[in-house]
């Protein structure tokens, strides 16, 4: 097995003139917390994309765990264990809290026209389902929430269930847009500490997008740098932070 | 428990059963419509009140199946069972064949393609020689009444709208065992966010193209009960307001609500029958018909603007989950953080 779980090799994407990815080289080790950053419209939400399946790339390869994914649609690599979340949060709005966090196990049989029918054929499992997604709703601390429709709660909520949809399906990565965008500093150091104690202790890989870089460096362990379209730092985050490069082109003009 | 759809049942209720103590024909003929209607709407419940796919063509399913049971019984004398069978498969590969490049598209490109393909089977069923097997514009005879062994008419009517209820009936608690399982929360997933519903590993394509498959399926069963009601097809019957109808329905019922939509359904029938005998003493300043088409736009224009969710409005999805949900409650898990001031 290698070291790395995701491999990003040369990606480039282009959306009519724009180049958004002009040959993307990432690497993400096994069971690390590692961020990516950089100013807007460097092309990290267009890379997520690519790695998740939303945009095939126009050349380039993505090899998860071993496997080549590049061009899988979004559901195929759900299913082999990297799990994404959105930036701005996308939410099942019709759909209460606990509804919108089952939805996303993995492996339940009452999901097909054919068996849904016959509740025995399911009961089980989905029952189990639904303890597994009340001890992460509680560990997220949305579980009074649960019974609220999901268009109305606060912003920071919809994040923890998007990252709770995140943990039903136990994936073996994940790749978080921007967790702890709009909440409060202690709310955000709450999340990146749960983060890192997921981390730790389920061995989850975790690929972060964040901006806000005084709370992110306290928790990875390695950083990739992105501008237009390219990395072009990468590092521990001490080692970001004396970076020139990115002194100039982030840190410079925050 | 919803007090709007119960208040509203009874009525419906009462005013059929007042119906039918004047005149038996008349209610059961009444009841057939309902659930011949009640079969066609929660089938386009579930393409979109719950999978969101907006299927304006659906009249094109129910011809579909009603054409396919006719032209088995008129002309190759099949089985009552084996034409309705046959309605079901036909109008569901139809809606696959149809399904299959359209799914694809977009919730108002999805309806213009529908509402097209809808009134291209009424063409092509209007304009094939008249002596083809089912008629062209002269429309298909000689279909054999399933309860033909029965000689009192009224008693005939009777043992076909019981079936055809029975038929409404099962296909009711279908549509609430879907709805109430895990499926049923994949296919509103899908219908509130596709992308999202693919990024927790759904085969959206999939659950879009066999809603659509199976919400034809069943239109072509309310087709072929249509087709043995009246035991006489004519492809004009089958245009779109007969599709616009059962929109009407759904949203007035409540989309993604079984029981609501069925209310929908009734009520717009009863709106439909009420004012046909009210016209009769009522004199009005404008042609009494395009009265009732107004009455049927003002209402949908008023229940979108002001009550959206419908007559009874959507519920979670009801699976043995919420009991984990409320033993945990109970335990005291769910309590807000920051402590006890709530």
């Amino acid at each position: 097995m290698s070291d790395y779980i995701l491999e990003v090799i040369n990606v480039r994407k282009r959306f009519g003139g724009v180049v958004a990815l002009d040959g993307v080289n990432l690497k993400v080790k096994r069971g690390s917390m590692t961020a990516l950053i950089g100013p807007n419209g460097s092309g990290k939400t267009t890379l997520f994309n690519v790695i998740a399946g939303v945009y095939k790339p126009d050349s380039g390869k993505v090899i998860f765990d071993g496997t080549d994914i590049t061009g899988w649609p979004p559901e195929k690599i759900y299913h082999r264990g990297l799990v994404r979340t959105f930036q701005v949060p996308r939410m099942f709005k019709g759909m209460t809290v606990f509804e919108n966090v089952l939805t996303a196990a993995k492996g339940n049989p009452g999901e097909r026209f054919s068996t849904s029918p016959l509740r025995r054929i399911w009961k089980a499992i989905e029952l189990k389902i639904a303890e597994k997604a009340v001890d992460i709703m509680e560990l997220l601390k949305i579980l009074h929430v649960a019974r609220n429709l999901s268009s109305a709660i606060s912003g920071g909520q919809m994040k923890l269930v998007e990252l709770a949809r995140g943990l039903m399906s136990d994936p073996k990565m994940l790749l978080l847009d921007e967790p702890a965008a709009g909440v409060n500093p202690t709310l955000a150091h709450e999340i990146f500490t749960f983060l890192r104690n997921l981390n730790r202790e389920q061995g989850i890989t975790m690929l972060i997008i964040e901006h806000r870089l005084d709370i992110l460096f306290d928790y990875v362990d390695y950083v990739y740098v992105m501008h237009r379209g390219k990395v072009v730092a990468e590092g521990t985050p001490e080692e970001i932070v004396e970076n020139p490069v990115v002194v100039d082109i982030y840190l410079g003009e925050a | 428990m919803d007090k709007v759809g119960l208040v509203l049942g009874i009525i419906v209720v009462a005013i059929i059963a007042a119906f039918a103590s004047i005149n038996t024909g008349y209610a059961l003929d009444l009841i057939f419509f309902i659930a011949f209607y009640a079969i066609a709407s929660l089938s386009l419940n579930l393409e979109y009140g719950y999978t969101g796919l907006s299927d304006f063509g659906k009249v094109g399913f129910i011809a579909v199946g009603a054409y396919t049971a006719g032209v088995l019984s008129a002309a190759f004398n099949v089985p009552f069972p084996l034409c309705v069978l046959a309605a079901a498969l036909a109008a569901a590969a139809v809606g696959a064949f149809i399904g299959i490049p359209t799914v694809k598209l977009r919730e108002d490109y999805l309806g213009m393609a529908t509402i097209i393909i809808g009134e291209m089977i009424r063409i092509l069923l209007r304009n094939t020689p008249t002596n083809s097997v089912w008629g062209g514009v002269f429309g298909l005879r000689g279909i054999k009444p399933p309860f033909g062994f029965i000689k009192d008419p009224l008693a005939r009517q009777l043992a076909y709208v019981g079936l055809s209820v029975l038929i409404f009936g099962l296909t009711y608690w279908l549509m609430e065992r879907w709805g109430n399982s895990p499926l049923g929360r994949v296919l509103k997933a899908i219908r509130d966010d596709e992308l999202a519903a693919r990024s927790v590993g759904k085969y959206t394509y999939r659950y879009k193209l066999l809603s659509i498959t199976l919400g034809s399926a069943i239109a072509g069963i309310a087709g072929a009960l249509y087709a043995f009601y009246f035991l006489y097809l004519n492809p004009d019957t089958f245009i779109p307001l007969i599709t616009f109808i059962i929109w009407v329905m759904v949203i007035i019922g409540g989309m993604a609500n079984n029981a609501g939509v069925i209310l929908g359904t009734a009520i717009v029938i009863l709106i439909n029958r009420l004012t046909q005998i009210a016209k009769d003493y009522i004199k009005l300043p404008l042609e009494p018909n395009y009265f009732q088409a107004m009455l049927v736009g003002i209402l949908i224009i008023l229940f979108l603007m002001f009550r959206p969710q419908g007559l009874v409005p959507e519920k979670p999805v009801n699976t043995p989950a919420w009991r984990v949900l409320e033993e945990a409650e109970r335990e005291g898990r769910a309590k807000p953080p920051g402590g006890e001031e709530e």
